[in-house]
């Protein structure tokens, strides 16, 4: 990350300004403080035990994670985290925590069938594949070759073998109605959740965009909801902080859709998040839990 | 588009053959091998039998388990690790630091003792792949998109 500090645009801090009133001042100052790096334990190939113990013992300094018994926030290191032999061997993959919320919302159990609709890089499909031990049968969507190629690669590295990859526009898959038993929608968007990370993303908002990605992500959704089966379970789920791409694409989907109920999210240890005017929903301000801002929405079909 | 067919009889008893053969290891029986065109060999979980999905644009199904074809069967490094643990024979232990040369894309000198091509590598850590057996060395056969050059 640069060693600069972020420019804020002044439409920015009126946007979220709006939204968050005195916290403004606090919401800023978190969004300049770059985040500690997390990893997932790989439980395909090792338990989170054994992960720690070898990773302290090369120096790390590794906290948990509230809401997750298999990842860690990284306090200390003195190597990359990409650049290991743990990491080569696919005992752990590097992910944001508030990334890791949405699969454990949807929380898959072996033997189902799931889609994730928009899945590369694949954190969050590796993640699906070993909270269902390896078992049953996840659809892995997503567009484009390249992408594709750096989710194969991370679900080989991470032994993934219930797992099918398919090309293409996600809004196609609503050929498979009714098929699945979960739907995990983290759709595109415009990424303001990762400023911490990123800070260059300040330089790009825009809210007259936020109309042309709602528009995608309410396709996305409706196509994910297709393709769900009647009791079947939909994750919604974006890494941004505005109100149009999250709160607003589920209060649509809602009102077009009496059979769709949107169910309140409880994760123990994660707390003081939820979304603006749906308590049912998950929304990580950066300020006020130290994460990458997310929003997450659980909507089971009648 | 990547088209997988369910591997021969014939084929699925040789690899068989194979891996018992040469790692002492025993196929489990939840195990479904696919192929693809590319002599490529695939590990499937068997629920994936159960539905078809060829009117779609598959790239990757599986996990890709080895190299196959009348010469050679080279396992990726991800079968070496699930077979590897229980592997009776052609498992060579070696060092951190060896195992460090190899993922960075070096060969290593070393004698085996083995008498396998292809020789499952194992560290302190657990399993990172295979070797090429080759004289008193062990070729490196990582992808140059797997190797890590600053460890």
């Amino acid at each position: 990350m640069s060693s600069k500090k972020p420019v804020f645009k002044e439409s920015f801090k009126k946007y979220f300004g709006n939204l968050i009133g005195d916290e403004l001042p606090v919401f800023i100052k978190a969004c300049e403080t770059p985040l500690l790096d997390s990893i997932r334990t790989n439980t395909i190939k090792i338990n989170s035990k054994s992960l720690k113990s070898m990773l302290e013992a090369k120096g790390w300094v590794l906290k948990s994670v509230p809401f997750y018994d298999d990842a860690f926030i990284v306090e200390k290191r003195d190597e990359s985290l990409g650049n290991t032999i743990e990491h080569f061997m696919g005992y752990y993959y590097v992910q944001e925590q508030s990334s890791m919320i949405p699969p454990l919302v949807l929380d898959p159990k072996p033997g189902e069938l799931v889609l994730d609709c928009c899945a590369s890089p694949g954190s969050k499909t590796g993640q699906l594949s070993q909270l269902m031990d390896n078992k049953g049968v996840i659809v892995a969507n997503d567009k484009g070759l390249p992408r594709i190629m750096i989710l194969q690669t991370n679900l080989q590295r991470c032994g993934c073998r219930n797992v099918v990859i398919i090309n293409g526009p996600g809004q196609r898959l609503g050929r498979m109605n009714e098929f699945f038993d979960k739907v995990l929608v983290d759709a595109p968007c415009s990424g303001f959740g990762a400023i911490r990370k990123d800070w260059t993303i300040t330089k790009m908002f825009n809210p007259k965009a936020f109309g042309f990605l709602k528009r995608v992500q309410s396709e996305l959704l409706e196509t994910g909801w297709k393709s769900l089966k009647p009791k079947g379970c939909l994750v919604y789920s974006t890494c941004t902080l505005t109100t149009e791409e999250n709160e607003d694409v589920v209060n649509d989907f809602l009102n077009n859709h009496s059979d769709a109920v949107l169910e309140r999210i409880k994760l123990k240890g994660l707390n003081n998040c939820e979304g603006i005017s749906m308590k049912e929903a998950v929304r990580i301000w950066p300020h006020r839990v130290d994460m990458e801002g997310f929003f997450v929405a659980r909507l089971v079909k009648k | 588009m990547t088209v997988y067919k369910i591997l021969k009889k014939h084929d699925l008893k040789r690899i068989k053959e194979l891996l018992l053969d040469v790692y002492g290891f025993t196929v489990p029986n939840d195990w479904r091998f696919y192929n693809t065109s590319d002599e490529r060999i695939w590990l499937l979980t068997p629920e994936l039998e159960d539905y078809d999905f060829s009117n779609y644009n598959i790239e990757a199904m599986g996990l890709y388990f080895c190299f196959f074809d009348s010469e050679r069967f080279r396992l990726s490094p991800e079968a070496a690790q699930l077979v590897g643990e229980s592997a009776g024979k052609n498992v060579l232990l070696i060092s951190d630091e060896q195992a460090e040369q190899l993922i960075r894309g070096f060969d290593i000198d070393i004698e085996t003792g083995l008498d396998a091509e292809y020789i499952i590598l194992k560290t302190s850590k657990g399993i990172i792949g295979v070797g090429k057996n080759h004289k008193s060395k062990v070729l490196c056969q990582f992808r140059k998109n797997r190797r890590i050059r600053k460890l």
